[in-house]
Order: C-alpha cells, then structure tokens, then sequence
C-alpha cells in the first residue's frame, strides 16, 4: 500500500510540474525570434538558423546527421539565407527562399543551418514535391518550423 | 529589409506530437505578421517570397489589412498586388490592442 501510495504521489508530483510551464504566446514570440530572425544579434554557434540549402539526395532525413547529405554547393543553388516571417503568438513560422537553377537538378530535401557554410544542421526535411528543375527555372521553398 | 503586415485573419500550423499530422488552426483576433529579408535580397525576390508565405500565415481567401515596411517600392509593388489603395494603407490605431482605446484614440 505504501509504495502504490509513493507511486501515486510521483505521477501527481510530475502531472503538478508538466501543468506549470505553460508557454505563453510572447513566449512563442520569442521564441520564433531567437530561432530564426534575420535580424537576430546571435553570432557563430548562437546564430539563427535561417540559411536554407538543398540537396538531390533521397536519403530518409536522420537526427543523427550534421551536414545535408549532397548539398549543391555551387552555383545558384548554393546554401542561402532565408526570408523569415512570423505571426504574432503563432505557434509556427516560415522560411522561404527563391531559387533560381543554373543546372538540370532534382531537388528532394532541404537542410536548414545556422551558417551560410559549416554551421549547425538544425532541421533536415524531404520537400512535399520533388523540383524537377532546368537551367532558368524558379521555385519558391517556404518551410514551415513548428513550435 | 522588413515588413509589417496586418493579418486579419491569422493562422497556424500545428504538428501533433502523436501522429506528426499537421493541422492548420485559425487564431483568435487581428494580429501582425512580420518579414524580415536577407540583406541584399533583390525587390523581386522579396515579393516573390511574400506572396509565397502569406497563404502560411493567412487564412485562404483573406489578404493583407494594411503594409508597413521600410522599403516604400516594396510596400507599394505588394499594396498594388493585394488591391490596398496607398492613401488607405495605414495601420488602424487599435489593431491588435485589446485594451479600450483611450478618449484621445476615439477622438
């Protein structure tokens, strides 16, 4: 009876705990802010990740990773920063880049990173259409970061 | 380069942690949504990167309030895209405040 009661007692403490950070819509904010602004004061490993590269690797993406596998690393298609935008308390905001081809590419997956090269991989995703591109042709990626 | 845009009817998206299905929710009120661009972004780059994000933060079929930024040619190119007339582009004094305007607001 005693260890259930001991049970009983931990599952309330940490239902107690779990119910008091409740994250505020400014909180939300602020977070978006720190995390992506292209305006951000952050510098080096602290930097906003807003730079948005793109690879015709088909690889699943794997939390494991620390570079985009096969990112396109020269011509137009080159890792660049992204225009970021946010609604005020929302709990997601957008990174989107134009990208014009100079190259017959297939594009699958964006990384997004906190450098313009090197840096932290912050998030990998598969694009929810593969971009069969030739030179001249212009996409826009907008990746939605939830929070 | 930055932009502030009057969101009248603001949205967003969702991940629910169990199943990774996203869902898009309407917010509550008017709110505001802000850009900010890389430094040296061309004009046209710029507004291509708006109207491709709007549709994530605005609800379908709804347009932007009011545009403030300080570029005045990137405010205007999206002020004739979205149909807002220049002399009637301003912000409303009470957009987004909750609080009761004050007698010098309702004035």
């Amino acid at each position: 009876v005693i260890r259930t009661m001991i049970r009983l007692h931990a599952v309330a403490l940490l239902f107690a705990a779990t119910r008091l950070q409740l994250r505020t819509l400014a909180g939300r904010d602020w977070q978006a802010l720190v995390m992506a602004d292209t305006a951000g004061n952050g510098s080096g490993a602290y930097h906003a990740a807003n730079f948005l590269g793109v690879t015709e690797n088909d690889d699943d993406p794997d939390e494991d990773n620390t570079s985009l596998a096969g990112e396109i690393s020269s011509g137009t298609l080159t890792r660049a920063q992204a225009t970021f935008a946010h609604t005020t308390g929302a709990a997601s905001y957008t990174l989107t880049r134009t990208l014009t081809s100079d190259d017959n590419v297939t594009l699958r997956k964006i990384g997004v990173f906190t450098a313009v090269s090197g840096g932290t991989l912050v998030f990998e995703t598969r694009m929810n259409e593969i971009a069969v591109m030739a030179p001249g042709d212009q996409i826009q990626i907008t990746h939605t970061v939830f929070l | 380069m930055q932009l502030v845009i009057g969101n009248p009817a603001p949205i967003e998206r969702i991940k629910d942690p169990r199943d990774g299905r996203v869902k898009v929710v309407a917010m509550s009120g008017v709110r505001e949504t802000t850009f900010r661009f890389p430094e040296g972004l061309p004009l046209d780059e710029a507004f291509k990167n708006v109207l491709d994000a709007i549709p994530y933060h605005f609800r379908s079929g709804s347009k932007p309030a009011w545009i403030e930024g300080d570029d005045a040619t990137l405010v205007k190119m999206l002020c004739q895209h979205y149909s807002i007339l220049l002399k009637d582009n301003k912000r409303p004094r009470d957009w987004g405040h909750l609080a009761p305007l004050t007698p010098e607001d309702q004035q």
